[in-house]
């Protein structure tokens, strides 16, 4: 991939929220530092606290529940922070759209940087995406 | 004097949103409550809107971990209503799809479980072994969840022959390492502590709550979709259910690790003993009339319940995944548990949130004293000190 | 076979059940209100059958409620069937007998506004807080 040879201005630190998904997306964030995939080896590491992210990876499609508690977290998360919206559901909603629950997508409440969509998008899609950020950040 | 603690509803380790509150007395939990529904979607009203094909496609999104249950469900139950069979060749396909998805689900399970003991490579090899099983799911079906793959009356694609002999050697890794981790953590004095005689669920309790799944059968009771009911090849395969009498943490931990090797002796035998011949019987007449498709899921009964009028839309179909009926549980198990063992307890149910819909110490007076990330490594702390002192 | 249950049920019940066969596995028995609760009551303590959940829905007989009883020696499930009244359906809770039906009928109550009396704890499961109190997604009221 020749990631080695970037020049990582900064390692970022991922934090990852679920509002309202299926565990699919999810599970293929985890899957990201997991052997197979190794993201740390890139600097990049899940935090457990959204005070420590730079980056805020959500899926989902936002059901009513959920939006207080999502703007909440991007309020705390400290700026400059990324968020990048996992997944058909948070890009557009997927096909819970017409859902009588639906409040989302993510962008109606939060600025997104970058859209990852697939369902579930391949762990390699989501490397991908955080990378693309690095420069922003 | 008791006080609330509050887990989630954004946690490091459990995967859905959901809000948990403890009441504790110092460190003794004595009572738990769940407040559900960040992942409600309105699926129920929703398949009402699609046909009997989309239907099996939207409910694979109930959740991803096991999506092939709520798909190969929904079609049982189309295939109910309006009295049609799938085909040999399709039962035998189907179950080993499913089989796949519970290696994948259970080992996943593992890891998790892992992690929030604090046994970081248990997670990571975990979570290794699980990708050889998603590569194979991959090539049979043509993606590593929602497989879209499942349809009534059969299954969408066929599979060629030059497809299994990797998925064979995949199996015979995958039961070595499985056997590997069994070894791993079984021996280790620490995990025993943390999971042996904690969190009891008695045989009884677990009948009069209804609990399924290998939350059920580690309490002794022995029930299995796969044995009482008539689906997929399993009547047609050597296999046997797994139990475990003693109902703590340990025994449903042990439920799950021995169903994977029982998991991969039904592949390899549903391999060798695949008929050939048509994947699909389509459905050409849909009556008025009710179906019920139930199955084994990786983490217990997964029941649907479809209303057809003679159109190709169902008019209700009713959606239950096993956590909604496993959650209720977690109340007697925790009571009287210490606060550091609350997330493990929580997470031995394999709890799948966004299949059922969908933890911070207050004090009285409703202030936040503890939060969720505060637990997490409350459990790791305990799990220092069993090492210390064991 | 679901057929010993209901030649059980028939020989208890007499003519206070009525039952459909859909084929040897699936069977629906209707009850009226009042012998709600001694037939699910029976199929959980005698025939030792599983609550595995309820189907509610608005139909335009009233609300049509359904539990769905797993018998495990049998294979088959059979399910009690019986409709409430609009625009206040009230039935007795079978959790006070048997704890599975917590959850299951705390749903119901959310979707469709079904009052379950002498449930322990009968609150909304799924619905967002910010919905009014009588707000019932399934219900198909004009």
């Amino acid at each position: 991939m020749g990631a080695t040879n970037w020049g990582f201005k900064k390692s970022l630190w991922v934090f990852h929220l679920n509002a309202g998904a299926c565990n699919n997306c999810d599970i293929e964030v985890l899957d990201c530092l997991c052997p197979k995939f190794d993201v740390e080896r890139f600097g990049i590491k899940l935090v457990g606290s959204v005070k420590h992210a730079d980056v805020l990876l959500v899926s989902g499609s936002v059901p009513r529940k959920v939006v207080p508690e999502l703007i909440e977290a991007y309020e705390q998360a400290p700026k400059p922070c990324a968020v990048v919206a996992l997944g058909a559901c948070g890009c557009t909603g997927g096909i819970f759209k017409d859902g009588y629950n639906f409040a989302g997508p993510v962008d109606k409440h939060i600025p997104v940087d970058a859209y990852v969509p697939g369902c579930p998008p391949r762990p390699e899609a989501i490397i991908g995406a955080i990378v693309k950020l690095i420069g922003t950040l | 004097m008791s006080t609330t603690i509050p887990i989630g509803p954004f946690h490091p380790v459990l995967e859905e949103p959901e809000y948990i509150t403890l009441q504790v007395d110092g460190e003794t939990v004595l009572d738990a409550d769940i407040d559900l529904g960040r992942i409600h979607r309105g699926m129920e009203l929703l398949a009402q809107e699609k046909t009997f094909d989309q239907d099996c496609f939207l409910v694979e999104r109930i959740c991803g971990i096991c999506s092939a249950s709520h798909s190969w469900a929904t079609a049982l139950a189309y295939e109910d209503a309006c009295g049609v069979e799938p085909t040999p060749r399709a039962k035998y396909l189907r179950t080993i799809v499913h089989e796949l998805e519970r290696l994948h689900s259970h080992m996943l399970w593992v890891g998790l479980a892992g992690h929030i003991i604090g046994y970081w490579t248990v997670y990571m090899w975990g979570w290794k072994y699980r990708e050889p099983v998603l590569d194979a799911l991959e090539a049979i079906t043509g993606n590593r969840n929602n497989y879209a793959w499942y349809v009534p009356g059969g299954v969408r694609r066929d599979v060629p022959d030059e497809i299994w002999p990797p998925v064979l050697k995949a199996m015979d890794e995958f039961a070595d390492n499985t056997n590997l981790l069994i070894g791993a953590v079984l021996d280790d004095p620490v995990i025993l502590g943390r999971l042996k005689g904690v969190g009891i669920l008695t045989k009884e309790e677990a009948i009069h709550y209804g609990a399924l799944g290998p939350t059920a059968r580690g309490s002794g009771v022995e029930i299995d979709v796969r044995k009482d009911e008539k689906y997929g090849a399993y009547d047609e395969v050597d296999w046997k259910v797994i139990t475990q009498p003693d109902g703590d943490l340990l025994a449903v931990s042990v439920v799950r690790l021995l169903e994977m090797l029982e998991s991969v002796k039904i592949i390899k035998q549903c391999i060798k003993n695949l008929p050939g011949g048509e994947i699909r019987n389509e459905i050409r007449e849909i009556p008025r009339a009710e179906g019920i498709g139930h199955i084994e899921a990786p983490r217990g009964e997964s029941f649907h319940y479809v209303r057809t009028n003679g159109t190709n839309m169902p008019e209700r179909h009713k959606m239950r995944a096993p956590t909604f009926v496993n959650i209720p549980t977690y109340r007697p198990r925790v009571k009287g548990e210490t606060i550091s063992d609350a997330t493990v307890i929580f997470a031995i149910i394999d709890p799948c949130y966004s299949c059922t819909e969908r933890m911070a110490v207050i004090d009285p007076t409703g202030k936040r004293i503890a939060n969720g990330h505060d637990l997490i490594k409350l459990s790791h702390q305990r799990t220092e000190w069993l090492k210390k002192n064991l | 076979m679901s057929k010993q249950v209901l030649e059980n049920l028939k020989a208890k019940f007499g003519d206070r059940v009525d039952y459909y066969e859909h084929n040897e596995r699936r069977a629906y028995v209707t009850v009226s209100n009042e012998d709600w609760i001694p037939v699910t009551r029976y199929m959980y303590e005698v025939e030792k059958g599983r609550l595995a959940t309820a189907s509610g829905s608005d139909r335009s007989t009233g609300i049509e409620l359904l539990y769905h009883f797993c018998i495990e020696r049998d294979r088959s499930v059979v399910s009690i069937r019986t409709t409430l009244k609009k625009p206040f359906p009230k039935i007795e809770s079978l959790t006070q007998y048997y704890y599975a039906a917590d959850f299951i009928e705390r749903e119901i109550f959310d979707f469709l506004g079904v009052e379950f009396t002498g449930h322990p704890d009968p609150r909304k499961i799924l619905s967002s807080h910010d919905r009014p109190a009588d707000f019932h997604a399934m219900r198909r009221d004009e």
